[in-house]
């Protein structure tokens, strides 16, 4: 009995012992290494050429911050094959973009989905890390109507198969809006029904350029399909004026007021009028010695 | 009394200016150029370091340089007005006084557009002003105005020197002048030989200048209230500061001109001429003037506090707090309203001195008055500049380079007064011995062609 | 909360994708290809790797989707009095997510190489009547339509432009400071200091960038014109962790924060903003959102500054 107790205490401790020994182990292991976070998106831009972007990060919270001049490989994962793509290396700010142009011919899994992985091997001090982003090609039409004097964008949201097919995606989410200086602003947000087809009435009041155009985007993010957008110059915008190129006569213009310039000539002619005949008079003060003389 | 003794008398009474300057005179003449000197060093490091050696920051961007400038300015306006008022209204007792008050309004002209080069940033572009103005900006009026009035008053002036310059061309051998003088006089004469056709062409020139010296420096003056008139600060933004400006500069310019006269008085021996009935008179007018001012000052202090409004108030109210700028701005009021108006009010207390005394007290208020009206205004706008943790951001206060340039300009200004009495005679000698409206009426009269001397 | 302050962080990075697809979106808006723009030698010198269809990888200039108004070098000179054509630029300041970070200043000194003195941006701890709760409120030049420093300016050193930006001109000024003074709102201040930066005639200077600037003349906030003619915000507005600071063009009516847009004649609406001392008639630029529905108290604000300045603005809002 008595010997029973002291193996298994014995056996417990030394259980207890490797097993704290190899937590030790393990932070140590983990203190020389950070860890390394990779993000990787895919998105469609409005020529149908497509980008995936990848950001490369470590720390968390406040700590955040890009990882520099690190190699990302990516691979595009088939059914059965792998496809190397290339490898980019990552800015200052830890990310890094890979455009491809439209056409590319992606290998797809076995559901019909597209996947690339993007690898960090990580060096002395960093954890490698690998990320993948699976993604269906969705195509969107966008046309403009106008229906009983109302202006209707219509968004036509479809995957295309090998044959050829257009299959309708219903329930994507799009926003619509139109493109500003800084930055897009969207009116609305519609999603596609089960024709996958969605409407926006488009408001009268949008302005535009000096000729009236806007650049209509069409935007829809969903997990699937990643970033899709899509850019269509229409002129459904009212007119600006960009012929203004002065503040005419103001006080704060170039040019001040015509009253202003007028009064402060009329008041300088007038004084120095004044001061000039009074030196006319001193001329003529000294001249007259001579008619004097001349007596 | 002056019309007893003919011109050629009076001459020799006042003909010490003509011989070697006295040992007196040279040490006046070096220690005012010494302290000169002084601000020339501060000018020179100024133009080195750049306005941050001054107390000038981001609020109060205009100290003591402006308050110097609006100051000096004041005074020369003040001659002018007065030297065209006394002429115009041929005004026999003011007289002796003209060439004084002339040369009052010449030599703050000079001075007072070097405070404002001063308080330039970039004083190497001035050129700007005249490649690109725009006339909408009151600082161009007032370029204008004070390029123009330069003009007039320094050529008003140089025409009432010539009949005296005739005199001093005609008496040279007599009086045994130094050669160089003899040339001077001539060739500045212009050839006057106080023939009738000559007078009156003079006398002429004289009328149309002072004529339009008068407006010149009202508008001038009122220019330069506008130039804190529109601006939309508490304090500068009101309709009263355009005629505020023009009777405190008549203020100042009496009170400067009794100094002068005084300081004559005493150097020169000249009581017979800046007489004690003179103070007297220009002793009233200070008084008078005080009680303007003190009107003007107070209804502009009631009708903001009646209405109590968030800024005026605060900007009030450090005018009022003994902690901030409360001693400034009661010995102002004292030295403006009140002491002018006991001192002088009170026959038992006046006299030469005493009126000379609080002509300066009058000098030095008007001066604390313009500093406590442009200082503590930049220190109070709109938003909450307290919030600076920057001391110096937010309370302004002058450093040695400033004053140093300020009491430079104040014995440059004795300096030429000082050297000007070494040129000509300090008293206008021809035409105090004029008679009165002797050929000098320009303006016809309707009904009559000519109003006869007898008749004035 | 430690998810409303992480919030904004792990938003950036996706922030920034939307940014720079849009960018790469401008380019090839034209109806060209990637390889096409870039081929159209509009390039801003970067490279980027495109792989083409047929599986080659290839390097091309990154085309310049970044130059929005052309031409987008700022002018100089003359042509620097007259503004981006059809442009009304404006700025609207949401004081209720104000809370005093001060991100705003520190950017826009470092965008326009300014002394740590010197701020264009400045934020006061505002309190308007004695019941109400102090807000904080930040203040750059408001670039008024009316504006009291360009009326005043002897030189034209300081000018308005047809798409609302009141600029200055370093060449030109001479110092003298009137338009510090004519400005009710203080926000102009003026270069005391001589540093190594600032220097004579630059040929890179334009009144758009500020940069470089000179010694003893006067400088303010620019509106950053040169910012929005490659279609980013100004430095505060970038710069704002809470997204208080909105700025667009009015003839556009659109106002952005880098994280969401507006339309800005309806944000006026909705918010009921308003202009600062609308009663002094200059027609200011920059419209102030009221600071109703705060997400913070003003008192977050005085925690990340120093005991000197805090005790500073408790004091001046204290005499109300």
């Amino acid at each position: 009995m008595k010997t029973r107790y002291i193996t298994s205490s014995i056996v417990l401790f030394l259980i207890i012992f490797c097993a704290a020994a190899l937590d030790v182990k393990s932070n140590v292991n983990a203190q020389e290494k950070q860890a390394s976070k990779l993000r990787i998106y895919y998105e469609k831009l409005p020529d149908n050429d497509l980008k995936i972007s990848v950001i490369l990060i470590k720390g968390k919270g406040k700590d955040m911050v890009g990882i520099e001049n690190a190699e990302i490989f990516l691979t595009a994962l088939g059914e059965e094959e792998e496809l190397p793509l290339t490898s980019i290396f990552t800015d200052v700010n830890g990310e890094a973009d890979l455009y491809i142009e439209s056409g590319f011919v992606f290998p797809k899994n076995e559901k019909g989905f597209a996947v690339v992985n993007a690898l960090y091997n990580g060096n002395d001090s960093l954890e490698s890390s690998d990320k993948k982003v699976k993604f269906k090609d969705l195509n969107v039409d966008v046309s403009f109507d106008i229906v009983d004097s109302v202006k209707h964008i219509t968004v036509f949201a479809y995957e295309v198969d090998s044959v050829g097919e257009k299959t309708p995606v219903e329930e994507i989410g799009f926003k619509i809006g139109v493109e500003r200086l800084h930055s897009t602003l969207y009116l609305e947000e519609v999603e596609t029904d089960d024709e996958g087809i969605a409407y926006m009435e488009f408001p009268n009041d949008i302005p535009g350029d000096s000729l009236g155009n806007i650049t209509v985007i069409v935007f829809a993010e969903e997990k699937k399909y990643g970033t899709v957008t899509k850019a269509i110059v229409s002129d459904w915008g009212t007119i600006v004026d960009f012929s203004i190129t002065s503040n005419g006569r103001s006080l704060f213009g170039d040019e001040a007021p015509l009253w202003m310039t007028i009064s402060i000539f009329v008041i300088l002619i007038g004084a120095w009028f004044h001061f000039i005949f009074a030196g006319f008079k001193v001329y003529k003060m000294s001249k007259s010695i001579t008619k004097v003389d001349a007596n | 009394m002056s019309s007893k003794l003919t011109a050629i008398e009076l001459l020799e009474k006042n003909q010490h200016f003509i011989e070697k300057p006295s040992k007196l005179w040279i040490v006046k003449v070096f220690a005012l150029a010494i302290i000169f000197s002084i601000g020339l060093y501060a000018l020179v490091l100024q133009l080195i370091e750049g306005h941050i050696i001054t107390g000038m920051r981001d609020n109060v961007v205009w100290g003591v340089y402006i308050v110097n400038f609006v100051f000096v300015l004041g005074l020369s306006y003040a001659g002018a007005l007065l030297a065209g008022i006394f002429h115009l209204g041929r005004v026999v007792w003011a007289v002796p006084l003209q060439r004084v008050l002339k040369l009052l309004t010449v030599f703050t002209l000079i001075i007072a557009p070097f405070f404002i080069l001063l308080c330039i940033g970039r004083p190497e572009r001035l050129f700007n002003l005249f490649i690109y103005p725009r006339i909408q900006s009151p600082i161009i009026w007032d370029v204008i105005a004070i390029v123009t009035d330069l003009i007039f008053c320094v050529v008003y002036l140089y025409f009432t020197y010539i009949k005296d310059f005739a005199l001093l061309r005609d008496r040279s051998v007599d009086l045994a002048m130094a050669p160089w003088r003899r040339k001077i006089y001539t060739f500045f004469a212009l050839g006057y030989q106080n023939t009738e056709e000559q007078r009156k062409f003079l006398n002429q020139a004289l009328d149309i200048m002072a004529a339009i010296i008068i407006p010149t420096s009202i508008i001038a003056y009122s220019l330069l209230a506008w130039l804190f008139g529109m601006n939309l600060k508490v304090g500068w933004h009101s309709s009263i500061l355009g005629p505020f400006f023009v009777l405190s500069a008549v203020y100042s310019g009496i009170a400067a001109l009794i100094i002068i006269m005084w300081s004559y008085r005493k150097t020169e021996k000249l009581e017979n001429v800046f007489t004690d009935s003179h103070f007297n008179i220009l002793g009233y007018a200070l008084l008078i003037l005080s009680l303007f001012y003190g009107y003007f000052y107070f209804s502009d202090y009631v009708t903001e506090w009646y209405n109590l409004q968030n800024t005026p108030n605060m900007l009030w109210e450090k005018y009022f707090d003994l902690s901030q700028y409360g001693i400034a701005f009661y010995s102002s009021i004292l030295m403006v309203t009140i002491l002018p108006a006991i001192i002088i009010g009170i026959p038992w207390f006046r006299n030469v001195n005493s009126i000379a005394f609080t002509s300066l007290l009058v000098l030095i208020g008007l001066w604390i008055r313009r500093y406590l009206m442009i200082v503590p205004v930049l220190e109070t706008p709109y938003l909450p500049i307290h919030q600076d943790i920057r001391q110096d951001w937010v309370l302004y206060s002058a450093t040695w380079v400033e004053w140093a340039l300020t009491i430079a300009g104040g014995a440059l200004f004795i300096l030429l007064f000082v050297i000007a009495s070494r040129i000509a005679p300090i008293l206008p000698i021809s035409e105090m011995v004029e008679k009165a409206g002797e050929s000098r009426f320009v303006f016809s009269f309707k009904g009559k062609k000519k109003l006869s001397t007898e008749e004035i | 909360m430690k998810e409303e302050k992480d919030q904004p962080q792990e938003d950036s990075g996706r922030r920034n994708f939307l940014k720079m697809s849009l960018l790469a979106g401008g380019a090839t808006m034209t109806g060209a290809g990637l390889i096409a723009a870039a081929a159209n030698g509009d390039s801003s010198g970067e490279k980027i790797k495109v792989l083409t269809t047929d599986g080659k990888v290839i390097e091309v200039d990154k085309p310049n989707g970044a130059c929005k108004i052309n031409p987008c070098d700022p002018p100089n000179g003359e042509e620097a009095r007259h503004g981006v054509p059809g442009r009304s630029f404006v700025m609207v300041i949401d004081l209720a997510k104000c809370n005093n970070a001060r991100k705003c200043i520190e950017g826009c000194q470092k965008g326009h190489d300014l002394l740590p003195d010197q701020e264009w941006m400045k934020v006061y701890l505002m309190k308007p009547n004695p019941e109400s709760d102090p807000y904080w409120f930040p203040k750059n030049c408001f670039h008024c339509d009316n504006p009291p420093c360009v009326k005043v300016c002897p030189v034209g050193a300081t000018f308005k432009r047809t798409d609302n930006a009141v600029l200055v001109d370093a060449d030109r000024c001479i110092g003298c400071k009137f338009c510090v003074s004519a400005c009710p709102y203080s926000a102009r201040i003026v270069n005391w200091i001589d540093t190594p930066n600032y220097s004579g005639k630059d040929p890179n200077y334009s009144p758009e960038t500020s940069v470089p600037s000179q010694h003893g003349i006067v400088g303010k906030c620019d509106f950053c014109v040169d910012r929005s003619r490659e279609g980013k915000l100004p430095y505060c507005a970038g710069s704002c962790p809470m997204g208080v600071i909105y700025y667009g063009d009015r003839n556009e009516d659109s106002v952005t924060n880098g994280e969401e847009t507006l339309r800005f004649s309806q944000l006026i609406k909705d918010r009921a903003a308003f202009r600062y001392l609308e009663e002094l008639g200059t027609a200011p630029n920059v419209y102030y959102l009221p600071p109703t529905e705060r997400i913070f108290p003003y008192e977050r604000g005085l925690e990340n500054i120093s005991e000197e300045k805090r005790k500073a603005d408790l004091k001046s809002i204290s005499k109300k």
